[in-house]
């Protein structure tokens, strides 16, 4: 705990003096206002019972001069809190957002991107929480309920113990309810959650429900369950009035003070004053029992969020290179000399996910001269993707080599090794932002200034994509919506490309997209994928005929290794290949689908 | 007008559904009455003491205290009561309204279900159900309690000194109306600012969803300069919203002292004037609290009241939901012909094309037949009315010897086991997953067809074996293996006819090829109809019906059909032609 609250307050630390000073003020200036109040009215009472209306006026001139002057400083110390936390909550998206972007791949592998998300808001806000509400009401709390406390030992150190004693007391009854409360809490949570998962798959198993006639059996369920519910939620909820009466018992104190203060007045009626200043400022020392247990439940469930927010924050993040000797040292081996080899070349290429044993690639050789297309053919879950990920450096290999033009991708920082890929996924990347500016993050850090019109124009008329956002209203100025919702698949797919077509690197690895089109977007953009694969050393996971038949070579993979490779006709000739049962099962798609 | 209308709580229906648990909330409304006067007796009996002491009326005094003691355990007892009732009412509506919405639910019709989003049946059910909770719980408590006790303070201040109270009552529309205009430029910040947040909001999923490209393009400091832009702008807004709130704050808490002082300076020049006991100006500055207080709380309560109002509307339109009819007759399936289709023409409520238009057909016990065609040519729709889902418009479906019409659907689908493209498991162990299959199915039945699905041995290498979970937790299963338990699932039923909706679709070769040798090896007397994507597999069918566009468009076997020459054989051969090519 003290851990993570030390890792928080790093964000704090260029912004500490505002905040404290905020803080700070904010406590004494809620004791103050309390304190006055707590004077005023003695004065008032004086006044009355003296029937001296010159002091009464003076009472109220005084009230007024110290609430303005709490006003200014209520200023600036409010302007110093809020901007130190505007500031941090800055710092720390910043701190998060950026570190998400470096880390390896293999973090977001680990944390889905719902859990990251839900990371950088919500508990984002519980940390900002923490700093905003939190501590703010701590110290509140503190100055308030020690000031008054100190006041009143100074105005009747009796009194003062007697009211310390009876907030106390009503503090110690609370304990066990406050004990039971968490626990009946979490009970109904989990009892919640428990009927929300029997509600979803009634809705999501509807049709079975009905077909197979389980209306009665899942009703059951359902009646068990909410009735559970149902009995701990009562619970809670009675725990909780429980608790919010006893909590009103402080009010005891102020019925206490009064009697007992007032048999003292009916023998000296100055003293009733201070009876009145003792009984306001009792109000400060009851909030300091009553409010204490839940700032500190409150503070221990956002540390829980400022933990969750941290670990994200100190992973480290991807180094310049891919480490050399490979990860584990059994498989570590001296880099052999490369051959000079002109193209791509890899070489035994192993690799296994963190965390698990099974080889998703196992020893994994081929060699592509510059300029040819080999396709990869195979079941899902036999490595075609994952080959492409350790291609890309996104993970560290097992054992093996990878070299392109005879430089290692050991040797190569990877910012450079990456540089000399296009990569294009199943499902068109596009974000949110004018065409122009998802065309022009086909450059490293998508440089500005880098995209001359010309340019532009052609790339796009070689993914066949000109005409038709020419025919936007904005052309290349039109806005896309999150993921490129406002345009069809096949529109988002060419624009894709024309940012593929932009990159111009040698190496293309394309992963084709099963088809989701109809067929005429479909030719259309097959004809642009063609188009992309002249002249480049192209390596591409494929899942139509026309594709393998085009390719220099096929590999077909299962289980992680290649185990069959060659021409479609030769694959095709072996009377048990798994390649040609695989194209006679007709798990390779027709260009014109049957749909 | 009638729009409104729709848009009101349906207050009558609630009522009803509560039956006598809402005598238990109008309990708890009556104590929270009680307690509203008991908080103003509690603020004169302070006054009646203050009065006594300053009297040195000693034996007013006593009296004084004993009832103010008395008073405070009343307010302490109706207090609790008020909030204990108000749980009970809420818990057991919750309850209610789970219950009976499930029920509905499960019996909904497949057209409502299309009406419906899921996601939105699902919010409904949780955010929707728990602000129309919070509401029961507390707000609506919150409310009353408020407005009583301002209006009996006020008539008890009002009767003591209507002077002073009507010029404490007049600085409120002032502090009210200023306190309008100073947030006025908060709240244009704060949509500003909310909107760079969600602008903030959406780099963020694009970041994450583009993890990969993101690293493949080098384009890390691309988004991460798109993501600052943003965060500059909500930095400025959020300043300037930030500045204007810390004046609105001062401003707030500074006002809050115009009434006290109004009363200590006025009410003590009263008091002094001998206008007014003293004890009365504490019950004032008491009770001043009371009234204030609807006035600032007034508009978060009406807001979550209308929130939870909104949301008891939307989860209780749940219980509008159309259900299948729940009478009809047992018909007898032991027929020569399972089911008939005489010249049916069907489309779905609401859609201008038909779906299905004059098709006429009949399968036979013991045959299996298929329904092959482009999506959106009928297939599905002849199982949903085999089914029972919904009625033709025109034409006449038999089932056994009775017009479907008649059936009574539970019944129907006694007769029928299903398995569709989406594997659909309950978030339960295996062994009740399958046996749920028939619900008086005994263990041997559930163990034979685990082992003819061919996954007896993957369930004994489980830690858990038959006793793991399945469903959406179980997410150890690959859909190949969780089609399998379905069709272990469908064969527990024991029904005379098998429909398999594209059951094989998803799944890749082997796993394909293994489902259906199962169905091939049921025995004889088992009708099955499949409706498939691909055409390979189905040599082996007595039957094979041709659909386009609602119409079928040829029908017959497997040979015939090739023979023929026709839309069957010219798909047929597309996807063999890489086999006849290669032999």
């Amino acid at each position: 705990m003290i851990r993570t609250l030390k890792s928080i307050f790093r964000f704090l630390k260029p912004y500490t003096v505002q905040y404290i000073f905020g803080v700070i003020g904010m406590g004494v200036i809620n004791f103050a206002l309390l304190a006055y109040m707590a004077f005023v009215l003695a004065d008032l009472t004086s006044s009355i019972v003296e029937l001296d209306q010159a002091l009464l006026i003076q009472t109220i001139l005084n009230a007024i001069i110290l609430i303005a002057l709490t006003g200014i400083l209520l200023w600036f110390s409010g302007i110093a809190l809020v901007s130190s936390l505007i500031k941090v909550e800055r710092d720390m998206r910043k701190a998060f957002f950026s570190r998400t972007l470096f880390v390896p791949l293999a973090v977001h592998h680990k944390y889905p991107s719902g859990e990251l998300l839900s990371r950088f808001n919500h508990d984002l806000n519980e940390s900002v929480a923490l700093f905003k509400n939190s501590f703010q009401s701590l110290a509140i709390m503190l100055f308030q309920g020690i000031g008054s406390s100190i006041t009143i030992f100074i105005l009747d150190w009796v009194l003062g113990l007697w009211i310390v004693g009876i907030c106390f007391g009503v503090f110690l009854l609370n304990v066990p309810i406050l004990r039971r409360l968490r626990k009946a809490s979490q009970k109904v949570q989990r009892e919640k959650a428990g009927f929300l998962r029997l509600y979803s798959q009634l809705v999501s198993g509807q049709r079975i429900i009905r077909y197979f006639n389980l209306a009665g059996w899942i009703y059951e369920r359902v009646f068990l369950q909410s009735e559970t519910l149902k009995k701990a939620g009562i619970r809670r909820n009675t725990l909780e009035a429980m608790r919010e009466a006893f909590s009103e018992m402080t009010f005891l104190g102020i019925i206490s003070i009064m009697i007992i203060g007032g048999y003292r007045a009916i023998e000296d009626p100055t003293t009733l004053p201070t009876i009145i200043a003792i009984v306001q400022l009792q109000n400060g020392v009851a909030y300091l029992f009553s409010g204490a247990s839940a700032i500190f439940a409150e503070i221990t469930k956002r540390l829980a969020g400022v933990e969750r927010l941290v670990e994200v924050m100190d992973i480290p993040e991807e180094p310049d290179m891919i480490p050399f000797p490979p990860v584990s040292p059994e498989h570590s081996a001296p880099i052999p000399a490369l051959p000079s080899h002109k193209g791509l070349f890899v070489r035994n290429l192993s690799f296994a996910y963190p965390d698990s044993s099974r080889l998703v690639l196992n020893k994994i050789s081929f060699e592509i001269a510059p300029g040819e297309t080999v396709a990869f053919v195979g079941p899902s879950g036999s490595g075609k993707t994952t080959l492409f990920k350790v291609l890309l450096g996104f993970f560290a290999p097992l054992e093996g080599h990878v070299a392109y033009s005879g430089r290692s991708i050991y040797h190569t920082i990877l910012k450079e090794w990456r540089a000399q890929f296009t990569y294009v996924p199943q499902d068109a990347f596009l974000f949110s932002g004018s065409i122009r500016k998802n065309l022009e993050a086909a450059f490293e850090d998508g440089s500005e200034g880098h995209l001359s019109d010309n340019r532009m124009k052609n790339a796009a008329r070689l993914a066949n994509a000109h005409t038709f956002i020419e025919d936007l209203e904005s052309k290349y100025d039109f806005v896309l919506e999150e993921g490129g919702n406002n345009l069809s698949g096949g529109q988002r797919q060419r624009i894709a490309l024309t940012r593929s077509f932009l990159r111009e690197a040698p190496i293309l690895l394309l992963d084709e997209a099963t088809s989701a089109l109809d067929s005429e977007s479909e030719r259309v953009v097959q004809e642009a994928v063609s188009r992309l694969m002249e002249g480049k050393t192209a390596l591409v996971i494929a899942h139509r005929l026309s594709t393998v038949r085009q390719a220099n070579c096929i590999y077909y993979m299962e289980d992680g290794m290649i185990i069959e490779q060659g021409t479609h006709e030769s694959l095709m000739n072996l009377s048990d290949g798994r390649y040609r049962s695989m194209v006679i099962a007709g798990e390779l798609e027709e260009v014109v689908s049957q749909d | 007008m009638s729009k409104k209308e729709k848009q009101a709580f349906p207050t009558s229906v609630f009522l009803k559904m509560a039956g006598t648990v809402k005598y238990v909330m109008g309990l708890a409304v009556g104590i929270v009455l009680v307690y509203s006067v008991l908080k103003v007796v509690e603020g004169h009996m302070l006054a009646r003491l203050v009065d006594t002491i300053v009297q040195q009326d000693s034996h007013g005094f006593l009296q004084a205290t004993i009832v103010i003691i008395s008073v405070f355990g009343a307010t302490l007892i109706s207090f609790f009561f008020a909030k204990f009732l108000a749980a009970q009412f809420s818990e057991r509506m919750n309850a209610k309204l789970q219950r009976a919405i499930s029920k509905k639910l499960s019996q909904a019709t497949d057209h409502a279900m299309h009406q419906n989003h899921s996601g939105d049946l699902m919010s409904r059910m949780s955010s929707d159900a728990n602000l129309f909770q919070e509401m029961l719980q507390q707000d609506l408590l919150l409310l009353i309690n408020g407005i009583t006790t301002a209006i009996v303070a006020l008539i008890y201040l009002l009767y003591h000194n209507w002077f002073l109270t009507l010029m404490v009552l007049a600085c409120l529309p002032v502090i009210l109306i200023a306190a309008v205009i100073l947030s006025r430029p908060v709240e244009k910040y704060t949509t500003q600012a909310q909107k760079d947040l969600g602008e903030i909001n959406t780099h963020a999923k694009e970041a994450l969803s583009g993890a990969e490209m993101i690293r493949a393009f080098n384009l890390q400091s691309f988004f991460l300069n798109r993501f600052l832009g943003s965060e500059a702008n909500w930095f400025r807004h959020t300043m300037k919203k930030g500045r204007q709130s810390v004046i609105l704050v001062v401003f707030g808490i500074l006002i809050t002292f115009v009434p006290f002082l109004v009363v200590f300076g006025l009410g003590g020049y009263l008091v002094i004037q001998g206008q007014l006991t003293i004890g009365i100006l504490f019950a004032f500055i008491q009770l001043l609290n009371y009234i204030a207080f609807p006035l600032q709380e007034l508009p978060t309560i009406l807001g979550k009241i209308k929130a939870g109002t909104a949301g008891g509307r939307r989860l209780m339109e749940l219980l509008d939901l159309s259900v299948e009819k729940q009478e009809g007759k047992k018909g007898h399936i032991d027929q020569p012909v399972l089911v008939r289709f005489d010249n049916v023409s069907f489309r779905y409520p609401g859609q201008k094309e038909l779906a299905l238009d004059g098709i006429s057909f009949s399968i036979e016990r013991g045959e299996k037949v298929a329904f092959v065609g482009p999506s959106g040519c009928g297939k599905s729709t002849i199982f949903k009315l085999i089914q029972g889902d919904y009625l033709p418009q025109n034409g006449k479906v038999t089932v056994g010897d009775t017009p479907l019409e008649l059936w009574s659907l539970t019944d129907l689908r006694d007769q029928t086991a299903v398995v569709v493209q989406e594997p659909f498991l309950f978030d339960t162990g295996i062994e009740e997953n399958v046996s749920l299959g028939r619900i008086d199915s005994v263990p041997e039945e559930v163990k034979t067809a685990i082992a003819e699905a061919q996954m007896d041995r993957f369930i004994q290498e489980l830690p858990d074996g038959m006793q793991t979970r399945a469903g959406e937790l179980g997410a150890r299963f690959s859909g190949g293996q969780r089609q399998r338990l379905c069709v272990a699932r469908a064969m527990v039923r024991n029904a005379p006819l098998i429909l398999m909706d594209e059951a094989t679709s998803a799944l890749d070769n082997d796993t394909e090829a293994q489902i259906l040798r199962i169905i091939r090896e049921l025995p004889k007397e088992r009708t099955v109809v499949m409706i498939a994507h691909r055409l390979s597999p189905l040599t082996f069918v007595d039957w094979i019906v041709v659909l386009d566009q609602g119409r079928i468009a040829e029908q017959g076997k497997h040979d015939e059909l090739l023979e023929k020459n026709g839309r069957y054989a010219s798909l047929f051969r597309a996807q063999m032609m890489e086999e006849a090519d290669a032999s």
